[in-house]
């Protein structure tokens, strides 16, 4: 089966698309949260917390930065497995069950980092007001419809995935039918 | 696995190649190859049809049924 070349430069090109997103996306987190006043300024979510800024210490900015990123982790991971994919894709490998787990394990990972994207800001919430005046402390439950779309997007992708890995299994077992 | 593949002792007989029964069949060497030392997970009836017409033989002389000694 022949590769069209226009095919071989969009993978490639996906592939360090996902490979810049991968560097950048630990990198602006840790940026926003190094310049943490301005993020409690200027976040909506820190705003509505009535967060002090000048109250949350270095350490509890590092717990804030780790924290923030529990669920960005599922996705970078996520996002490092759909990277393989891409470099499988330009190499030609399309169905094979390497690729397809890529595909279905990126899409578990969009799943889990939407369910844990509340838990982390309930934890967020939690954390940052907890130097506050006693009846100023709060914690923040709330989950919004970009969580359930990515939800959703990411059990379509899912099922998806996980018909084509059944597909493969079943393409394998009637190889070995002679 | 209780069914033995006695494909090559058909071929040995009918004094056949196996790569003119391969050829015969439509399949590779390789694929032929698996199919006598029984490392398949099945055999098609048409496979097994074109076997037969070219050997001069009939299914059981190519598949065995051997009972496990538990059974």
């Amino acid at each position: 089966m022949t590769i069209h070349p226009r095919f071989i430069r969009l993978s490639l090109l996906l592939k360090h698309v996902i490979t810049l997103s991968l560097i950048l996306l630990p990198t602006l987190f840790a940026a926003l949260w190094w310049q943490f006043d301005w993020l409690a300024a200027n976040a909506p979510e820190l705003n509505r917390l009535a967060v002090d800024a000048q109250s949350v210490g270095p350490g509890r900015r590092v717990l804030g930065f780790l924290i923030s990123m529990l669920p960005v982790s599922l996705l970078l991971y996520g996002l490092w497995r759909l990277r393989e994919a891409f470099e499988r894709f330009s190499q030609g490998e399309f169905f094979t069950y390497e690729t397809i787990t890529c595909i279905r394990s990126f899409a578990l990972m969009v799943m889990l980092q939407s369910l844990m994207r509340p838990v982390a800001t309930t934890l967020l919430s939690v954390l940052l007001t907890m130097s506050n005046p006693p009846g100023q402390r709060t914690l923040a439950i709330s989950i919004g419809s970009g969580e359930l779309e990515m939800l959703f997007v990411g059990a379509v992708f899912f099922a998806v995935a996980h018909l084509m890995v059944e597909g493969r299994r079943l393409a394998d077992d009637n190889a070995q039918i002679i | 696995m209780p069914i033995q593949v006695n494909l090559d002792v058909m071929l040995a007989r009918r004094k056949v190649k196996s790569k003119d029964l391969a050829a015969h069949i439509g399949i590779t060497e390789a694929n032929l190859s698996l199919l006598k030392s029984g490392k398949v997970k099945g055999v098609r009836f048409e496979t097994l049809a074109k076997i037969c017409a070219y050997l001069d033989c009939q299914p059981g002389d190519i598949l065995e049924f051997l009972p496990d000694e538990d059974d």
